[in-house]
């Protein structure tokens, strides 16, 4: 049951990273206007972060579906998590109505609430409980890391 | 965990993160615009309809 439920976990957050991701990879020209609405970064960086940051994404997205690497992910997904929550959080308190951009160009397919508000922060916290749940959880069944350890003859990594 | 194994770990992800961002930059006409011109696009340009209208790139 407990092994059911990080699977369920991992495909959900997984897949929110993933599709999310490919959707800002699909326009990333939009998701540099974004980066740039946040007011947060030098103006160099953000050409290269709006290249990054979504393929960080999908990779991580990718990892933590197929279980590989799943803490280190899963540590790294909630870290970014709460970076995007602090970027939200600051733009409420300059009082800018933006765009969060966190789904790309889904936002516009989608009736998803994209805007850089309190339910942004929310659905943040809900994700590095998510993160947090993950890194926490001993390996879980049909997980690339459980094949690598009984590959490597059964050494525990953990 | 040993931290090192994570920090091994976490240098393959942004290893092969960095790959795929430099084969789409390579690959997709999209990357090198923003590569090429990313950095000539001013803040003020940050509006829904320079979004709607291809950015006026």
């Amino acid at each position: 049951m407990n092994s059911a439920f990080t699977i369920m976990v991992r495909i959900v957050l997984g897949g929110l990273f993933l599709i999310s991701g490919i959707a800002k990879i699909l326009d990333p020209i939009r998701f540099l206007f974004t980066l740039r609405a946040f007011r947060l970064l030098p103006g160099i960086l953000e050409p290269f972060l709006a290249l990054f940051l979504p393929w960080f994404e999908v990779v991580l997205g990718l990892f933590i579906m197929l279980g590989l690497f799943l803490r280190t992910c899963s540590l790294m997904l909630g870290c970014l998590n709460f970076l995007f929550m602090m970027a939200i959080v600051s733009v409420m308190l300059r009082g800018f109505e933006i765009d969060c951009g966190c789904f790309g160009l889904l936002a516009d397919i989608l009736p998803i609430p994209d805007m850089a508000d309190y339910k942004a922060v929310v659905r943040n916290l809900i994700l590095i409980g998510m993160s947090a749940y993950l890194y926490r959880s001993q390996g879980t069944l049909f997980s690339a890391d459980r094949l690598l350890m009984h590959r490597g003859g059964g050494r525990k990594s953990a | 965990m040993p931290m090192k194994k994570m920090i091994t770990e976490a240098f393959i992800i942004l290893l092969i993160t960095a790959l795929l961002t430099l084969a789409y930059c390579v690959v997709s006409p999209l990357g090198r615009i923003l590569l090429k011109k990313g950095l000539r696009i001013t803040t003020s340009a940050a509006t829904p309809g320079m979004v709607e209208g291809r950015y006026g790139i």
